[in-house]
C-alpha cells in the first residue's frame, strides 16, 4: 500500500466512523433538525460561515463562495454524528400542594448520523471568474426514538422494581435531502478587492415516518385476565403513524465581497418555499369492553413551509501572532410566514480560528438559534413555543497531503423548555377496560389517572453531542 | 583620499544592503526571484499580512514550508526593516492591557465604574492638574496619596516624570503603582482623537435561590383542613409556570460608547434581562424609554478661572458624593464598601451605561470643581418601577387622586404591565376559589415605569486646604402622580400577610419594612416629594486620613434643623504606612432613614432576615421579595468596622483582615465578624495561604434564632507559573451552631421530632482548583472546578467575574476562554456546568404535624450557563 493510499484510507475511515444509529431529537417532529452545513471548518467556529472562502461546502451557506475559493476545482464530504440526550421531568409537588421542582421520569440517549457531499469548479478569465457547483446534503432531519415505561407502584416500599404495564414508544425516521445546483460570478475590484454574486437552486425531496405505539406488557395482559376473568375484556394497544413525503424547491441567492486582505461582508436571501406535504396518517386501537376498534386513515395533502431566511455574514482577518480568521453571522429567519402562531427570529453565529505556533488550528464558536417546538392540541388548535439553543463548538484540521485536508468539529448544546406529556396517564387507566370499579393493575386506588395538560407539563432537557468530520480534496 | 574612500565604502555598503529584498516590505515577484517556489513566496506575504511583520530573519521558520535549508540559504539574501504598524492609541492600550482585563474582570462588583476607569487609562489626566475628588476616585488612591501629590504641586513643584511622582513625600507604593497608568506628566501619550467601543454580550443564567424560590411560590386556595375543596396541582398558579421560567432565555447587552479625548462623550446601551421583552417587540420609544445613552462635554480647562473644569451631562449619568449616605445611585449592592482600596466611589458627575435602571438619574447635570470649590447641580426626569397598591381587578388605588404606591423596586425581572395584571387575575380567581385568605386578592404588586420621578439635587463643596473639604448635598425627589404609604408596624402585618394565620411570622425585624418613608401620613403630614440633606467633610494629617457624612431624610421635622428626623451617619479614618495600612470605621443609620439613592457601607443590605427574605410563602404576593432581592440600601446598623493588611517581609503578609462588631437596629441582634488571612511565600512562585472567619450573630431574648456561630477555614496554594500561568488547590471547611433548622431534626418532619435539640451544629466543606493558561498574549483559558458538601451551609465561590452561591452538595466546572482577535477586538466565552441537590422542603405548619409526604431530599438540578461577549475598541 503506497503513501497515498494510506492516506486516502485513513481518512475514509475517519468519515465512515461516522455510521451509525439513526436517530435524532422527537423535538423536531414536524420542524426536523435544521443543520445549516455539513462543514466541519465552519461549524466547529459556530457555524458562522456566510464568507467562506476555504472549503467547497461553503457554497452550501452561500452560492457567492463559490468564487471566492481560491481554487479550480475541489470536492468535499461531510459527516455528522449527533449524541441527543432527552430527559423528561414531571412536576413535583409537595404536601401543600406547592410546585417545588421536577424529577426525571424519562431519559433516552440516542445517536444519528448525516451525511453530504458537494463539489465545484470555477475558472479565471482575467479579472472574471465563473463557477458551477453541486452538493447534496439533508436539509432537515426528522428521525427521533423515544422509550418509555409505564410501571405501577407496588414494590418500591421493599427497594423492588415494580411492574411494568406498558411501553410507549415514539419511532421517527426521515429526512430533507436537497440537491442543488450552484453558479456564481467574481469579479476583481482591485488587489485583494473582488465581488462575487452566486446563485443556488435545489430540489428538496424527502420522507417523514412517524410512529407512536402503546403496547401492554405480557404481565399486564396476563394480570388484566385473571383479574377480569373475561375473556373478551382486553387491553387494547395503540398505534398511530404517519408516512408522509415531501417534494419542492428552493432558491437562494448570495453576494461575498471581499474589501481588502482584513475584511469581507457577505450576505444570502433564501425566500420562502413551499413544499407539497403528501401522505397518509393511519391511528390503530384494539377494541376493548364496550368500545370498539378504531381503524381511522386520513390523507395528508397540505403545504409545508420553509420561512425566507436573510443572513448576513463578516469575516475578519488582523494580524495577530496566531493567525486568525473571525467569522460572525446574524439571521433573520421569517418564522411568522407560516402562520400567525410563529414571530420572526434572530439567530446569531460567531466563531474564531486561531493558529496557535502558526501550524495548528484551534477552532472555537458559539451559536444560539431559535426553533419552534409544535404541539397540536386536541381540539385541532397549534401552539408554537420557541425554543432558544446555545451551542458551543471547537475543532481542528490537519492536512494529509498539498490536496487533501481533514476538518474535525465538535459541539455541544442544550435546551430547556416545556411540552406537554408525550402519552397522557389516562390511557393506562385499567377500570376503562375492565368496567371494573377497582384497578386490576394499579395496588394503590388512590392513583389519579389523568392526562396532564399545559397545566402540568412536562420540563424537558435535552443536549446534543456532535461531532462533524469533513475531507476536502482540492486541485 | 581618506574621505574618498570612506564614501566608496559606503556607498559599497548600501549597494550591497540595497541589492538584499527586505521580506517586510519585499513583493510576491521579488520573493520568486530568490528562488522560494509559489506557496513559500505566498506563504511569506500571509505571514506578513495576517501574522507579524518579521522582526528577524529567523521568524521564517515559523512559517511550515520554510524549512532549515531554504534559511540558510536565504540568509545572506534578506535583511529585515523595523515595521511597526500600530498606531498611539493600539500601543497604548498594549501597554494597559493588564489593567484594562483586570477592570474588565471586576466589571461585575464595580457596575458602571470600569467605564470610567478605562477611558482614564486611555486618555489619562494631567497629575499636576488634577484635584483631589479625581484622584481619591481612582483604584487604590487614598486621600493620604492624594493629599501628598497636591501638597507637592501646591508647593510650586512640577511632577514631571513617572520617577519623579514616586519620590513625592507621602505617596504610598500601592497608591504609587496604581495611579501612574492614570497619568501624565507632560505630554498626554496620545493625541486628542475618537476613541470608540462596541461590545455585545449574550448570557444565559438561571435565578439566585432567592429569586427561584420566589417565582415558584404558588397561589393556591386555603382549605383549611377542609378535605372537600380540593387545591389543583397547576404549574400555573406560579410566576414561574406561567412566565415558563424553565426555558432558556439569554440576557442581552448592546454597548457603543464614543468619545472625542476626554472632552465629548457619547454613550448607548440595551439590556434585556430574562424573560423580558426583547427589542424586537418593542416600539421606538419603549426602546429608548428602557435604554441607557447620555451625550457628555468635559472641558480641564476652562478659561476664565485657573484650573478650573468643567462636566456637563445629558442623559444617564451617576452622582455620587461623599460616603454614599446622601447620593450613589446605583442597583447594585456591594456589602463592606468602604470607599478605600479597589472598593471605591467614583466622585462628581460620571456618565452612565451601566445595568442600573431604577435609581438611574435621567436628564441633565453640570459639574465645576475648582482645587478650592466645587459645585455641580442635577435633574432627571423618568418614570420608576415601584410595589403598587392594587385593588381585585388589578388597577392602581389611589390616593387624592394619585397612585397609592408602597416601595421602589429592583425587579429580578422587568416584566410588562399587561403580562403581570393578565397573571394576577389567574392568581385571584384561584386564590379566591376556597376559603377566604384574610387578604383574598394580591393586593400589592410590581408596575414596571409606574410612577415619574423628577429629582434634582445639588452638590457644594469648599476645600480650604489641602486635602481638606466640606461638602453639602442635597436631593429633593418630586412625585406628581403617586403617593408612598406604608402603614405602621401592625398595620403592615395586615398588607403583607395573606393568611391570618401566619401573622406570627411577621416579627420585630419587619419594622424595618415600617421604616419606608411614606409621603403621605393620615392626619400627620401629606406632601409629594423626598428630600435628603447632608453634609460631609474631611481632612487629612500627616499619613492619617478622616472623612464622614451625615445625612437626614426630611420627615415631619424641618429641613433647616439638624435632629429632628430619621438620619444617618458615617466616619471613617485611615492610616497608611509603607506596608501597613488600618481603617477604622464607624457607622449608625436608623431604621426610617429610608433614601433610595444611598448605596453606603454596611455588613448586609435593607430587608435582610425580614418577612421579605424568610417567609416569602406567607407574602400577599411572593414578589414583594424583590424589594429585599433588589435593595441597595444599607440595613439599619450601628457599629465600628477595622481592617488592616500587613507585608511583614517578601515571605510573610498577612492579608486583608477585618473586625466588624455590629448592632443591628431594628431587633437589637449584636454581630461580631472576623476575618484573616496569612500568607506565606517561601518562593516567589509559591503562595501558602491559610484563611480564618468567623461570625457570631447573638440576641439575648427570647426569640426563636437566639445565637450562630460560624467559623469558616481556608488553606490554599497557589503557584505562579511562568507565562504568567496560574494553578491554585483550595479547601474549605465550614461550622455553623444554630437553632435546629426543622429539616435537620429527626425526623424530618415540622412537629415531629423525637428528641429536643437545642442547637445544630453543621459542617461542610469544598474543595476546587483554578488554572490559568496562557497560550501566549492573545489566548488566553481559565478554568475551575469545585466539589463541595454542606449541610444547610451555603458556600461561596468568586468567578472570574461573578461571585455564585452555592448550597447543598454538588460540583461545577467553568472554563473560560480570552481571546483577544486583534488589537482592538477581544472575544470572551465562558461556559459553566452546575450539577447539584438541593434539599427541598417548604415549611407551612410550623411545629404541627402535617399530613402526607412532604419531605423530598434530594433534587437534583443541572445548570448549564454560557456567556459570550464581544469587544471592539478602535
Amino acid at each position: 500500500m503506497n503513501k497515498y493510499s494510506k492516506i486516502v484510507l485513513t481518512a475514509a475511515i475517519l468519515v465512515l466512523v461516522a455510521t451509525g444509529l439513526a436517530a435524532w431529537s422527537i423535538t423536531d417532529t414536524y420542524f426536523g433538525n435544521k443543520q445549516g452545513g455539513y462543514e466541519a471548518r465552519s461549524f466547529s467556529m459556530g457555524a458562522a460561515g456566510t464568507f467562506n472562502d476555504l472549503r467547497p461546502f461553503g457554497i452550501a451557506a452561500n452560492p457567492a463562495n463559490l468564487t471566492l475559493l481560491d481554487q479550480r476545482l475541489a470536492f468535499q464530504g461531510g459527516a455528522l454524528i449527533t449524541r441527543n440526550e432527552d430527559n423528561r421531568h414531571i412536576p413535583l409537588y409537595n404536601s401543600f400542594d406547592n410546585y417545588i421542582d421536577d424529577a426525571v421520569y424519562a431519559s433516552n440517549i440516542n445517536f444519528f448520523d448525516d451525511y453530504a457531499i458537494a463539489g465545484m469548479g470555477a475558472l479565471q478569465f482575467g479579472a472574471f471568474k465563473m463557477g458551477l457547483g453541486i452538493y447534496r446534503k439533508p436539509l432537515l432531519d426528522f428521525g427521533g426514538y423515544y422509550h418509555e415505561e409505564i410501571r405501577n407502584n407496588r414494590n418500591t416500599d421493599n427497594d423492588g422494581y415494580p411492574e411494568k404495564l406498558a411501553i410507549n414508544k415514539i419511532e421517527n425516521t426521515g429526512n430533507l435531502m436537497q440537491n442543488a445546483g450552484v453558479l456564481s460570478f467574481g469579479f476583481d475590484l482591485l488587489d485583494c478587492a473582488q465581488m462575487n454574486f452566486g446563485a443556488e437552486l435545489s430540489l428538496l425531496q424527502g420522507k417523514q415516518e412517524y410512529s407512536k405505539t402503546i403496547r401492554w406488557s405480557q404481565w399486564a395482559i396476563d394480570t388484566f385476565a385473571d383479574a377480569v376473568n373475561n375473556a373478551s375484556k382486553v387491553l387494547p394497544n395503540y398505534e398511530i403513524s404517519s408516512d408522509t413525503e415531501l417534494d419542492g424547491m428552493q432558491l437562494k441567492a448570495g453576494t461575498a465581497i471581499r474589501f481588502n486582505k482584513r475584511f469581507g461582508l457577505a450576505a444570502t436571501y433564501t425566500p420562502k418555499a413551499t413544499l407539497d406535504r403528501t401522505g397518509s396518517i393511519k391511528e390503530h386501537r384494539e377494541a376493548y369492553y364496550n368500545a370498539d376498534a378504531i381503524d381511522n386513515t386520513l390523507t395528508i395533502d397540505e403545504d409545508y413551509i420553509l420561512p425566507a431566511e436573510i443572513r448576513l455574514g463578516i469575516l475578519y482577518q488582523p494580524q495577530n501572532i496566531m493567525r486568525t480568521w473571525f467569522n460572525l453571522d446574524a439571521e433573520y429567519v421569517q418564522w411568522s410566514q407560516i402562520s400567525s402562531h410563529y414571530e420572526d427570529q434572530f439567530n446569531l453565529y460567531a466563531g474564531v480560528e486561531h493558529w496557535v505556533e502558526n501550524r495548528f488550528p484551534l477552532r472555537l464558536g458559539f451559536q444560539a438559534q431559535n426553533g419552534y417546538l409544535r404541539e397540536v392540541e386536541t381540539d385541532g388548535s397549534v401552539i408554537a413555543k420557541r425554543i432558544l439553543t446555545p451551542m458551543l463548538t471547537a475543532g481542528s484540521s490537519f492536512q494529509l497531503t498539498s490536496f487533501l485536508t481533514i476538518d474535525l468539529g465538535f459541539g455541544y448544546s442544550w435546551r430547556e423548555y416545556e411540552a406537554i406529556d408525550l402519552f397522557g396517564d389516562a390511557y393506562y387507566n385499567d377500570r376503562i377496560y375492565s368496567g371494573s370499579s377497582t384497578y386490576a393493575l394499579w395496588p394503590n386506588s388512590h392513583i389519579t389517572l389523568i392526562n396532564r395538560g399545559w397545566e402540568n407539563p412536562d420540563k424537558v432537557r435535552e443536549n446534543n453531542i456532535s461531532l462533524n468530520t469533513g475531507i476536502t480534496f482540492t486541485w | 583620499m581618506r574621505k574618498l574612500l570612506l564614501l566608496l565604502l559606503a556607498l559599497f555598503a548600501i549597494g550591497w544592503l540595497a541589492a538584499k529584498v527586505d521580506l517586510n516590505t519585499a513583493q510576491y515577484s521579488e520573493l520568486r526571484q530568490l528562488g522560494l517556489s509559489e506557496k513559500q513566496a505566498r506563504d511569506i506575504l500571509d505571514y506578513r499580512d495576517y501574522v507579524a511583520h518579521f522582526a528577524s530573519i529567523y521568524d521564517l521558520r515559523q512559517i511550515p514550508s520554510i524549512d532549515q535549508r531554504t534559511l540558510l540559504r536565504l540568509k545572506d539574501a534578506v535583511v529585515v526593516s523595523f515595521r511597526q504598524e500600530i498606531d498611539d492609541a493600539e500601543a497604548r492600550r498594549q501597554e494597559i492591557r493588564d489593567l484594562l482585563e483586570r477592570l474588565d474582570s471586576n466589571e461585575g462588583a464595580s457596575e458602571g465604574m470600569a467605564d470610567v476607569w478605562e477611558d482614564y487609562l486611555m486618555t489619562p489626566q494631567n497629575v499636576n492638574r488634577m484635584h483631589f475628588d479625581d484622584l481619591v476616585s481612582l483604584p487604590n488612591v487614598s486621600a493620604v496619596d492624594a493629599a501628598a501629590i497636591l501638597t507637592r504641586l501646591a508647593r510650586g513643584d512640577t511632577i514631571a516624570d513617572m520617577r519623579d511622582l514616586r519620590n513625592t513625600v507621602g505617596l504610598s507604593h500601592y497608591g504609587y503603582t496604581n495611579l501612574r497608568s492614570y497619568v501624565y506628566y507632560k505630554e498626554p501619550p496620545i493625541k486628542n482623537r475618537m476613541f470608540y467601543d462596541a461590545q455585545m454580550q449574550f448570557y444565559t443564567r438561571y435565578f439566585e435561590e432567592g429569586a427561584h424560590d420566589m417565582f415558584h411560590e404558588p397561589f393556591l386556595r386555603s382549605n383549611y383542613g377542609n378535605a372537600g375543596i380540593v387545591i389543583p396541582h397547576d404549574k400555573r398558579l406560579s410566576y414561574w409556570g406561567r412566565f415558563n421560567l424553565d426555558q432558556v432565555d439569554p440576557d442581552l447587552i448592546y454597548k457603543l460608547r464614543i468619545r472625542y479625548g476626554n472632552h465629548l462623550k457619547l454613550g448607548f446601551m440595551n439590556h434585556t434581562g430574562k424573560a423580558e421583552t426583547g427589542l424586537t417587540d418593542k416600539t421606538a420609544r419603549q426602546i429608548i424609554n428602557d435604554s441607557k445613552w447620555y451625550a457628555g462635554y468635559e472641558n480641564e480647562k476652562l478659561p476664565w478661572l485657573g484650573n478650573t473644569r468643567m462636566k456637563l451631562y445629558l442623559g444617564h449619568y451617576r452622582a455620587t458624593y461623599g460616603e454614599g449616605l446622601v447620593m450613589e445611585n446605583t442597583d447594585f449592592y456591594s456589602a463592606r464598601k468602604t470607599g478605600f482600596g479597589f472598593s471605591k466611589r467614583i466622585l462628581g458627575i460620571t456618565p452612565d451605561l451601566s445595568r442600573t435602571q431604577e435609581y438611574a438619574l435621567r436628564g441633565g447635570a453640570v459639574e465645576l470643581s475648582h482645587p478650592k470649590f466645587g459645585a455641580s447641580f442635577w435633574a432627571s426626569d423618568d418614570y420608576k418601577d415601584a410595589i403598587v397598591y392594587v385593588d381585585e381587578n388589578g388597577d392602581p388605588k389611589l390616593q387624592d387622586g394619585k397612585k397609592k404606591l408602597f416601595s421602589y423596586v429592583v425587579p429580578t425581572i422587568r416584566f410588562d404591565n399587561d403580562e403581570m395584571q393578565l397573571a394576577e387575575a389567574a392568581f385571584n380567581t384561584e386564590i379566591q376559589s376556597g376559603t377566604t385568605y384574610a387578604m383574598p386578592y394580591l393586593n400589592l404588586a410590581y408596575r414596571k415605569d409606574a410612577f415619574r420621578e423628577k429629582l434634582w439635587g445639588t452638590h457644594l463643596q469648599y476645600n480650604p486646604f489641602v486635602g481638606t473639604r466640606l461638602g453639602f448635598t442635597t436631593y429633593t425627589a418630586l412625585y406628581d402622580d403617586a403617593h408612598f404609604m406604608v402603614p405602621d408596624y401592625y398595620g403592615l402585618q395586615s398588607l403583607l400577610v395573606r393568611d391570618s394565620y401566619y401573622y406570627p411570622k411577621f416579627k420585630m425585624m419587619d419594622a424595618e419594612i415600617a421604616g419606608l418613608y411614606s409621603t403621605h401620613v393620615d392626619g400627620k403630614y401629606s406632601r409629594d416629594y423626598r428630600r435628603v440633606i447632608g453634609f460631609d467633610a474631611g481632612t487629612v494629617i500627616g499619613n492619617t486620613a478622616i472623612q464622614g457624612e451625615y445625612a437626614e431624610l426630611s420627615v415631619d421635622g424641618s429641613d433647616f434643623k439638624l435632629g429632628d428626623d430619621p438620619s444617618a451617619l458615617l466616619i471613617s479614618a485611615n492610616t497608611q504606612f509603607e506596608n501597613l495600612y488600618l481603617i477604622a470605621l464607624y457607622r449608625d443609620y436608623d431604621i426610617d432613614f429610608d433614601n433610595p439613592y444611598s448605596n453606603a457601607f454596611s455588613e448586609h443590605e435593607r430587608f435582610d432576615d425580614t418577612i421579605l427574605e424568610k417567609n416569602v410563602y406567607a407574602l400577599t404576593n411572593p414578589i414583594l421579595s424583590d424589594i429585599y432581592l433588589g435593595s441597595t440600601q444599607a440595613q439599619p446598623e450601628k457599629g465600628i468596622y477595622f481592617e488592616t493588611r500587613y507585608k511583614f517581609n517578601n515571605y510573610f503578609t498577612v492579608g486583608r483582615s477585618y473586625l466588624d462588631i455590629f448592632q443591628r437596629k431594628t431587633d437589637g441582634r449584636r454581630t461580631a465578624r472576623f476575618q484573616s488571612e496569612l500568607e506565606f511565600r517561601p518562593l516567589f512562585q509559591l503562595g501558602l495561604r491559610l484563611r480564618y472567619k468567623n461570625q457570631v450573630n447573638r440576641i439575648e431574648d427570647f426569640a426563636d434564632r437566639g445565637v450562630s456561630k460560624t467559623n469558616e477555614y481556608t488553606a490554599s496554594i497557589r503557584t505562579f507559573l511562568s507565562n504568567r500561568d496560574f494553578l491554585e488547590f483550595e479547601y474549605r471547611y465550614n461550622t455553623v451552631l444554630s437553632p435546629p433548622y426543622t429539616s435537620l431534626t429527626n425526623p424530618g418532619q415540622p412537629g415531629e421530632n423525637t428528641m429536643a435539640a437545642a442547637m445544630t451544629l453543621m459542617t461542610g466543606d469544598y474543595i476546587g482548583v483554578n488554572y490559568t493558561h496562557n497560550f501566549n498574549e492573545n489566548l488566553k483559558l481559565q478554568g475551575s472546578f469545585i466539589y463541595w458538601f454542606s449541610h444547610g451551609i451555603s458556600h461561596w465561590d468568586w468567578e472570574d467575574m461573578e461571585i455564585d452561591f452555592m448550597g447543598d452538595k454538588g460540583s461545577k466546572a467553568w472554563i473560560a476562554l480570552h481571546s483577544r482577535i486583534s488589537q482592538n477586538m477581544y472575544l470572551n466565552l465562558k461556559f459553566r456546568n452546575k450539577t447539584y441537590q438541593t434539599q427541598e422542603y417548604s415549611i407551612r405548619k410550623y411545629n404541627e404535624p402535617v399530613e402526607g409526604e412532604n419531605y423530598f431530599p434530594r433534587v437534583e438540578r443541572k445548570e448549564n450557563t454560557i456567556r459570550i461577549s464581544l469587544d471592539y475598541r478602535f
